[in-house]
């Protein structure tokens, strides 16, 4: 079974400037069909990013990635063996056919390869640009059950490639879901975030010219300029503690101030 | 009575106009020294609730809540033998709230503060005039309602509330405010997005669900900005609403300007 890590979803009290956020900074397309009264969908060429309105009861965050397998049935009855639900989803969406989620409680689409579903960027996906979505980072509080549960049910593989210090790297081979231990300890010294998605990693093809274009772009175009990193000493905890469970070489957030790790 | 569930936070996108709102709707108030660089907090007399700028890494919505302790040590105590994996930290002393913070079995965040112990601030620290609007309850979506309960049963002392037969979920009370531990269901969201584990509402207590509604729409005539998110549109605005509506604490429901979840019942002050 090939499984692909290629959706992931943001939910947003301004989700059009935060399309244009990731339009500008990173180069990812818009669908040539996309419908303006839903989500904004924008693509990379293989992971498409839905940049959902944030609706009434919903929290504005990092929200949840989608996963596309080759043989659904199949993916579905190991999913269940975990003891989790599988559910079917509204017809309205361009990638998830069906919702589930890990031990966890970590939500997560399902879909597969070719199914009558998937439309705006999944369904138009094959260009290829120098900037990429390439890893994701999820706190947990079952770290190596969780990463099991996605090597297991989903067919992911233990990446050889770089990872944090004590996580577990699961990747489709181009993208990595970088699973690690959510612990309260090391908030000590910041504001606390609960176990789920943490960050968004993106591959650039030079670090040095991307922080140039965030300087262009920020003086260009303020309502597009990254959130504050860093400021303050509790910012500082932060940052630190994210430049210390991520691979970049490059942190930032975007305008509503979803963390987002770059590496070359 | 040990504790107090006397503390709400939520990380906002727009907090200064989201504090407005809840000054305006339930007549919340402000402390008189205030910090205007931090957060707004506003409170009822008995509870305090934090309106956070959302910072970076951080999720805009219902955050977490807190309980002041006769003791905290004790609390914590408490809290490693119940399970001796759930840990506290210490907080940063710029917290007009929390000396510690801790987690529930699911991972659940909730703050301790301790009456007397000197770092309290903002509504924290002064005697604010109880108001005719008032915090009810506070309510969560959970993995494993039952150990979760259990969890504050022990540690807290709050009283389990009596509940339906076929009902999954728990409520516990501290006399005040009643906390709703929600049994998270992967098939509650069949008909619209899942929503992952963590707080979902609060609730308030009203003297007039009419008048409320009357007030909604006079605040919405003055000041557009105030204007609750629609809610029960569509197919899956009606699930969700449908959803919500099971909690049982509450009979009107609505939401904040950037659409968290608030329920109301009508109750005497």
């Amino acid at each position: 079974m090939a499984s692909k890590i290629n959706h992931v979803a943001i939910m947003s009290g301004n989700y059009a400037l935060e399309s244009k956020f990731y339009e500008s900074y990173f180069g990812m397309k818009n669908s040539a069909q996309s419908r303006p009264t839903r989500a904004v969908a924008i693509g990379d060429g293989y992971v498409g990013m839905n940049i959902n309105p944030r609706r009434a009861g919903r929290p504005a965050r990092f929200d949840h990635f989608g996963i596309q397998v080759d043989d659904l049935e199949a993916a579905m009855g190991r999913v269940k063996e975990y003891g989790v639900k599988v559910l079917k989803r509204p017809d309205t969406r361009p990638f998830a056919a069906y919702s589930t989620h890990d031990p966890d409680g970590n939500v997560f689409d399902l879909t597969e390869a070719g199914a009558d579903n998937i439309a705006d960027v999944y369904a138009h996906n094959d260009w290829e640009q120098d900037r990429t979505i390439s890893h994701l980072g999820l706190r947990t509080m079952n770290a190596e059950k969780v990463a099991e549960f996605y090597t297991d049910a989903l067919d992911l593989k233990l990446t050889n490639g770089p990872v944090p210090e004590g996580a577990f790297g699961v990747t489709d081979g181009r993208m990595t879901l970088m699973i690690m231990q959510w612990d309260l300890d090391d908030y000590a010294d910041s504001g606390i975030t609960g176990p789920g998605i943490d960050y968004l990693g993106f591959k650039v093809e030079s670090i040095e010219a991307f922080a140039k274009d965030v300087e262009e772009i920020s003086a260009n175009n303020p309502l597009i300029a990254p959130s504050p990193v860093g400021s303050g000493p509790e910012g500082a905890a932060r940052l630190e503690m994210f430049r210390r469970t991520s691979i970049g070489s490059y942190h930032l957030a975007d305008p509503d101030g979803i963390l987002i790790d770059v590496t070359e | 009575m040990f504790a107090k569930l006397n503390h709400i936070a939520i990380a906002s996108d727009q907090y200064a106009i989201n504090a407005r709102f809840y000054e305006a709707l339930f007549g919340l108030k402000s402390a008189k020294n205030y910090r205007p660089a931090r957060a707004a907090v506003v409170s009822d007399g008995q509870v305090g609730m934090n309106i956070i700028p959302r910072r970076e890494g951080r999720t805009s919505g219902l955050d977490h809540f807190g309980f002041q302790v006769a003791d905290c040590d004790e609390a914590i105590a408490r809290i490693t033998k119940f399970d001796p994996a759930l840990t506290t930290i210490k907080r940063p002393p710029v917290r007009p709230y929390a000396a510690y913070s801790g987690h529930d079995p699911d991972a659940n965040i909730f703050d301790i503060s301790q009456a007397g112990l000197g770092s309290r601030k903002d509504v924290y620290a002064e005697e604010i005039e109880a108001t005719e609007r008032r915090f009810s309850h506070f309510a969560l979506r959970t993995l494993n309602a039952e150990r979760c309960a259990a969890f504050y049963s022990e540690v807290f002392e709050l009283s389990t509330l009596n509940k339906g037969y076929d009902d999954a979920n728990y409520y516990l009370t501290d006399g005040n405010m009643t906390l709703a531990l929600l049994q998270w269901r992967m098939e509650d969201y069949s008909d619209m997005d899942p929503q992952r584990l963590g707080p979902d509402h609060i609730g308030f207590a009203v003297e007039s669900i009419e008048q409320v509604k009357r007030d909604i729409d006079d605040l919405t005539g003055q000041n557009p900005h105030m204007r609750p998110r629609a809610l029960g549109y569509g197919t899956e605005g009606e699930a969700r609403l449908a959803l919500f509506k099971k909690c049982p604490l509450g009979s009107y429901h609505l939401t904040d300007i950037e659409g968290v979840y608030i329920d109301l019942t009508e109750a005497p002050a």
